[in-house]
């Protein structure tokens, strides 16, 4: 969704109680991706999550999004191939984070021009909106990896099923604040101390 | 009647608990004036993100102060805008989740009418009333005809009020916020040393100018000895700002209080509103207008001139009272003038 998230959210988290016949009250956790992506889409899931979990005292947490495109396209995996998730964050670089064949996180998310990822990503396969651009790279670096194309973006699905097997299995998911990876653009005042 | 208020269109993430008796019941303001402050000026994206890490403490906080549970609320307002998207978008999601997911109204605040309505929250006073709004962002003059129904009769053509006190707070090596600063700087120098322009000053309407002001401290303090200036220096064209923005005002208002008593009659209050009201020196100059013209000046308390969350819920409350409310997918404004009627090419007919 390029625009109106911050307008859609919450009539469309609405849709879904009632489809499902439940209310708020009756959750036992809310999750939201946490980042990293865009900054503004990131913060609209997060608030709405935190009202959400405000109004009846519900628990809420954070999961990568990368972690959520993780938990589909593993399901692809041939043998003990290496998985790379790459995000577009509306700017040059791009957003990465590589997972082992079960899915399990092998390092933290970096963000990274094209060219560097592929210096320092080495993966089996790619996943995510962000691979065309990375595998581009990667054809220049003289680097392979096979191309998934069903987890360009994340899941809610996917993302509240591997919340509930995580929690489940005792882990802590992460704080509902945003991943940025980057710090704000600013530059500091001329003669300001 | 008790309303959530949220406030997030700058640099304040506020929060309060109103009811219909006019009490606020609890608030909280989290400024984030020191993480503005190396930038000489509030930047976006910092502002989001602090926005967005306090405000569901701010809100417990209110809560729990007042010792009130969201079942007891009538509905959750949120300022929806005019002021900067990403805190926007933080507040009125967070504000609108909290509704649904509590069965309680939500309204989308015009942060200008959070500060039109303040004053009826402190005082009773009536509709209609002359609205003087000078804060960082804005600098108008409006009838305030009554809930929802504002009429503006004149607007800046370039600063607002607020920002050119930033400004010459800057050109002075001053902190930033520029207004408290230029006001203690100011407190008993003189105001003659250095001669300024009074731009729009006798002129028909009551639009404001402050580019050329601002231009003229620049062509002052380049004027002065090189190297950081002097205190007394600072001082004295402080003084001499105020003293210009002052008359401006002055002058600009009393134009207002013209054009609205040839509309509505004979105005019975002055309500001056909005960060820059707070300064103490121009509410002087306001109190001798109004006294000269046999008006009453009505301010709101100092804190709910600047940016807060009290304001916010008592427009909520005033919305609610004359069957006011929003829906679920209401979209932040960045930019929302109160007035449709004279946003459009039309300009403000006034006597001359």
């Amino acid at each position: 969704m390029a625009t109106g998230q911050s307008e859609a959210i919450v009539p469309m988290a609405l849709a879904v109680m009632s489809e499902a016949g439940l209310s708020f009250g009756n959750l036992d956790v809310i999750v939201a991706t946490a980042g990293p992506g865009s900054f503004t889409g990131v913060r609209i899931g997060l608030a709405a999550a935190r009202g959400f979990g405000l109004a009846h005292a519900v628990p809420v947490w954070g999961m990568r999004t990368t972690d959520a495109i993780a938990e589909v396209a593993r399901e692809w995996l041939r043998g003990a191939e290496s998985l790379l998730v790459v995000l577009e964050c509306k700017r040059h670089e791009l957003a990465a984070q590589r997972y082992d064949a079960s899915g399990a996180p092998l390092d933290e998310p970096v963000l990274r021009a094209p060219e560097a990822l592929a210096a320092s990503h080495a993966a089996d396969a790619v996943a995510g909106d962000g691979r065309g651009r990375l595998l581009r790279a990667f054809a220049s670096a003289g680097r392979f990896a096979r191309e998934l194309d069903g987890a360009d973006l994340p899941d809610a699905a996917a993302l509240a099923a591997l919340a509930a097997r995580r929690l489940g299995a005792g882990e802590n998911l992460l704080a509902p604040r945003p991943i940025y990876l980057r710090a704000p653009d600013v530059t500091r005042a001329e003669g300001v101390a | 009647m008790v309303v959530l208020g949220i406030e997030t269109s700058c640099d304040e993430t506020a929060v309060a608990l109103v009811d219909e008796a006019r009490r606020v019941r609890a608030e909280a303001v989290l400024s984030q004036i020191a993480d503005h402050a190396p930038y000489g000026g509030v930047v976006p994206e910092i502002a989001a993100r602090a926005h967005l890490d306090h405000l569901d403490g701010l809100i417990s906080r209110v809560m729990t102060q007042a010792g009130a549970r969201f079942a007891d609320l009538d509905a959750v307002a949120a300022t929806a805008g005019p002021g900067l998207i990403g805190g926007l978008i933080v507040g009125t999601t967070m504000a609108k989740a909290l509704a649904a997911a509590t069965g309680k109204r939500f309204l989308a605040i015009n942060h200008l009418e959070g500060h039109a309505l303040s004053a009826r929250l402190g005082a009773d006073v009536e509709f209609p009333y002359l609205l003087l709004l000078v804060s960082g962002g804005h600098c108008q003059l409006l009838a305030v005809e009554g809930v929802g129904r504002y009429v503006r009769l004149g607007t800046t053509l370039d600063d607002a009020a607020g920002e050119a006190f930033d400004k010459t707070a800057k050109l002075l090596g001053l902190p930033f916020p520029g207004g408290p600063a230029v006001e203690r700087a100011a407190l008993g120098r003189n105001p003659a040393r250095f001669p300024l322009p009074r731009p729009m000053r006798g002129r028909p309407g009551c639009d404001f100018s402050f580019s050329g002001l601002k231009t003229a401290v620049r062509h002052a303090v380049a004027a002065l000895p090189p190297g950081p200036p002097m205190a007394a220096d600072v001082g004295d064209l402080c003084a001499a700002f105020q003293q210009a923005v002052g008359d401006v005002m002055v002058d600009r208002t009393a134009n207002a209080l013209a054009m609205f008593r040839a509309r509505h009659g004979e105005p019975t209050t002055l309500v001056a509103a909005g960060g820059v009201a707070a300064n103490l020196y121009l509410r002087l100059r306001l109190e001798a207008l109004a006294s000269d013209k046999a008006v009453r000046l009505a301010v709101p308390p100092q804190k709910y001139c600047t940016d807060n969350g009290a304001m916010i819920a008592w427009a909520g409350i005033e919305r609610l009272r004359v069957g006011l409310a929003d829906d679920a997918d209401a979209k932040p404004r960045p930019r929302w003038p109160l007035d449709p009627i004279s946003s459009g090419a039309a300009p403000s007919v006034l006597p001359s």
